[in-house]
């Protein structure tokens, strides 16, 4: 089952490590921070939770699995909430 | 019947740069009879036969636009606006019509009303209402104006920002409310609502000896990686106290201000190296800080008018991303009225030559800005 991708018209752009996104009804624009962002670039339906986690995890080797799932996926409920993104996680 | 019409000659100089030439129609059976009977229907379904006092080409951003006005008095009111734009003879790509009769809006809620304007989008159509009076009815190819009644310079005033904004975006020009000064590397933008200083800092660097493209309204082109942008030319309009010394003003506006005149403008297109928000500071020095990319990217959609219509402000937006990758300043004038002029140019110099580092932007959350 592939998982979370960016919406087709959720425009964005990166700038100075940040991703700015415009939403699919181009009234709002939304500014990722540069660890958003790292998830942002890669969710073109080829990474599930675990593995998106798995790469922050990378980095912060202090911080708990379970807590950086869980970061993910709030992270990826408010983008779907904006109809930023579409498919399961 | 004798149609009065305003002849473009190139380069001219006479009042708004085109010459008085009344020439007798010709008879019904004509080509030039047809082509009057036309542009009469077309313009009679805008609300009312508003005849052509003047037309003339004008160059925007590359573009011809065709400045056409219906009577003496918006003829007056389009120069007095943009007076300073030489006729071109190239064919013009869009057109702007100033009709004594202004055009019919929705009979619906507008979209959005702000700052005095009410404002409606109907597919890829722009309508348009300011507290002046002053009416648009704007597609793809042309911007029909009318309305204010006597009010006709205001009203134009009021209404011309969007109207080209609109326009020119179609074609891939995008006019910003900002300002554009240029040194040896190329130009910064000069971002900042009405009264936030751009039209000081403009006149600082005039002083100190930088071009200056336009204090209020610029227009941006795109390729690649590379953005350009040229100035519209209009009066200068400074705050009376600022004493400018090198460009004596000629004539008070109306806002306590004085203008100076376009000719002091330069009219070539620069590379943008970089942006600079400005504002008023609290202290006699003034400031100036680095601005995340971010934020200047905010910063210049909120400078393009057009943001509102979402398919225009996508076609906007590669190109303030590409603005924003740019070194960003915010800068605050000084305090002190009779020294501001001089701390404006130091902290225009040091923008130029950066020791100042970017400041932290990590954070944890997404943030969400409107851009209007």
């Amino acid at each position: 089952m592939p998982g979370p991708q960016r919406a087709e018209d959720a425009q964005y752009e990166i700038v100075e490590g940040n991703a700015i996104i415009i939403d699919s009804a181009g009234t709002e624009v939304v500014t990722l921070n540069e660890l958003g962002t790292l998830v942002w670039q890669r969710l073109d339906g080829g990474h599930d939770v675990g593995s998106l986690a798995g790469e922050l995890g990378a980095r912060f080797d202090d911080v708990p699995a379970q807590q950086l799932e869980d970061d993910v996926r709030t992270f990826l409920k408010d983008l779907q909430d904006s109809k930023l993104i579409v498919g399961r996680f | 019947m004798l149609e009065r019409q305003w002849v473009a000659t190139e380069g001219g100089s006479e009042g708004c740069g085109v010459e008085v030439q009344p020439r007798r129609a010709q008879g019904a059976d004509g080509i030039q009879g047809l082509v009057a009977r036309q542009r009469l229907a077309s313009v009679s379904v805008m609300g009312g036969a508003d005849a052509v006092f003047s037309s003339r080409v004008v160059d925007i951003g590359d573009v011809g636009v065709l400045l056409e006005a219906a009577d003496e008095a918006r003829h007056e009111a389009i120069c007095a606006l943009l007076g300073a734009l030489p006729t071109i003879s190239r064919p013009a790509g869009v057109a702007i019509r100033y009709l004594i009769h202004a055009p019919a809006l929705p009979r619906r809620e507008p979209d959005h009303d702000l700052d005095g304007y009410r404002i409606w989008y109907q597919n890829d159509t722009l309508y348009l209402a300011h507290q002046t009076g002053g009416q648009a009815r704007v597609d793809e190819s042309t911007g029909w104006i009318g309305g204010g009644g006597d009010g006709a310079v205001a009203a134009f005033r009021a209404t011309f920002h969007l109207v080209v904004t609109h326009l020119l975006a179609t074609k891939d020009r995008f006019v910003l409310h900002a300002g554009a000064v240029a040194g040896a590397d190329g130009a910064y933008l000069v971002f900042g609502e009405s009264g936030a200083g751009k039209s000081t800092l403009s006149l600082a660097a005039l002083e100190s000896g930088w071009r200056v493209l336009s204090d209020d309204m610029v227009v941006l082109r795109q390729t690649g990686a590379t953005v350009q942008v040229a100035g519209i030319p209009r009066p200068v309009a400074v705050p009376h106290d600022l004493r400018p010394t090198s460009f004596p003003p000629t004539w008070p506006d109306g806002r306590g201000r004085v203008e100076l005149s376009p000719s002091c403008l330069s009219r070539d297109w620069a590379p943008v190296t970089g942006t600079i928000a400005v504002g008023h500071g609290s202290s006699p020095e003034g400031a100036l800080r680095a601005l995340a990319g971010h934020r200047a990217l905010q910063v210049a959609l909120r400078s393009f008018a057009s943001t509102m219509h979402p398919p225009l402000l996508r076609r906007f937006f590669p190109a303030a991303a590409a603005l924003a990758r740019r070194p960003a300043w915010e800068l605050l004038h000084g305090s002190d009225t009779s020294g501001r002029l001089d701390v404006a140019s130091r902290l225009l110099t040091a923008a130029e030559t950066p020791t100042a580092t970017l400041p932290n932007r990590a954070g944890t959350a997404a943030s969400r800005r409107r851009p209007v």
